[in-house]
């Protein structure tokens, strides 16, 4: 019997039975209603449909029955939860789509654009500097600011086809969004080098 | 014949991510992460000075290595910063202790791969030594650009064949 790719279950009413995850779905498939790769999604319409997934596979559902169903289900939990967490963030979800189009970013990848270095090298300067809760607040709302503009122009670019500009939008982002980990972590009295074993 | 159930694990699994696997740092990154050597910066303007500023977007590193040079073509003075993880911040700050003294072609002659073995870099950590090579690499060609866009030492001595500079 053929069932739709990204079926949780089977969707005839009297079998249900838990599928594998469908070879070649995307999160988008299971998580959104047009399965189309969009860096814009409706993240109140993804979290209804994880949770309503979750539901499907939650593990008291499946204390009865087969140990290759239990396993299935949690291999299908697990997928469910990736898809979620990745859609819903906007840095998970740019790599994601850039992956799906076969541009992903490797450790290889290097910054060909000397100016967002420098810039981020100020940034972290200046974080290890901050002496006050004031200055890091500082810090911290123009960091958001840019990755607001960041992810304006991620849209434009993965709605416009323009991978390679995708890409070195990603990029930027990413360092941005370490600059808020490193304020997140701030604290007064921090030392000069910030303890980042925790953090990678 | 039932099977007992077992309570999932831990909420890292809800929240769709891996916990994070345990870091083991080597003794000598741990060195230099707590006794960074030749920490700082230099003075961009100098005309003596070479400036590289390499990043890895992949974690969002970024690395900035200075290179002081004399007349005769040698590194006389050198200075990191890094902003990265343990074995990136080795990584800088081991290249540094190794180029003091060096002919620009020696130091250009270092390769990852030294400097994770030196180090004993896990191999999941290998790409922050390729950061600090391509560090020196971009330190020396900044120095050379700057010297008047050739490639040849500002020793005024029989210039040597160029090493090709990596990108």
């Amino acid at each position: 019997r053929q069932v739709e790719s990204a079926a949780v279950l089977c969707d005839n009413d009297r079998c249900r039975a838990i599928q594998p995850v469908g070879e070649g779905t995307t999160y988008y498939d299971l998580l959104s209603d047009s399965g189309q790769l969009t860096f814009d999604v409706d993240t109140g319409k993804l979290r209804r449909q994880f949770l309503k997934h979750q539901q499907t596979v939650h593990p008291d559902s499946f204390l009865q029955k087969e140990d290759i169903e239990r396993a299935l289900a949690e291999t299908q939990s697990s997928w469910i939860n990736n898809a979620y967490a990745t859609l819903k963030d906007p840095l998970l979800r740019a790599r994601y789509l850039l992956k799906l189009h076969g541009e992903e970013i490797g450790e290889k990848d290097q910054i060909t654009d000397p100016e967002l270095l420098m810039e981020v090298m100020e940034s972290r300067e200046e974080i290890e500097m901050a002496r006050t809760e004031e200055h890091i607040a500082d810090i911290r709302k123009r960091n958001e600011h840019k990755i607001s503009g960041i992810s304006g122009a991620l849209s434009r670019a993965f709605a416009g086809g323009d991978l390679s500009r995708a890409k070195e939008l990603t990029h930027h982002l990413q360092y941005l969004r370490r600059i808020s980990q490193t304020v997140h972590n701030w604290e007064p009295d921090s030392s000069a080098r910030e303890d980042t074993r925790g953090g990678n | 014949m039932r099977h007992a159930y077992a309570p999932r694990a831990a909420t890292a699994a809800m929240a769709g991510v891996a916990p994070p696997a345990k870091r083991f740092y080597h003794e000598r990154v741990i060195d230099h992460y707590e006794n960074p050597r030749n920490m700082g910066s230099l003075d961009k303007s100098d005309p003596t000075v070479g400036t590289g500023l390499v990043g890895a977007p992949a974690c969002g590193d970024v690395m900035r290595l200075q290179i002081k040079v004399d007349d005769g073509g040698k590194i006389v003075d050198v200075k990191f910063k890094t902003f990265g993880c343990g074995s990136a911040i080795a990584s800088s700050s081991y290249i540094t202790e190794r180029v003091r003294g060096m002919s620009l072609d020696d130091a250009l002659k270092i390769r990852n791969t030294d400097i994770a073995k030196e180090l004993c870099l896990p191999p999941v950590k290998l790409h922050c030594s390729m950061l600090a090579e391509d560090a020196i690499k971009s330190a020396i060609k900044d120095f050379r650009t700057k010297r008047g866009g050739s490639l040849v030492s500002g020793t005024g001595a029989q210039p040597t064949v160029p090493q090709s500079i990596a990108a």
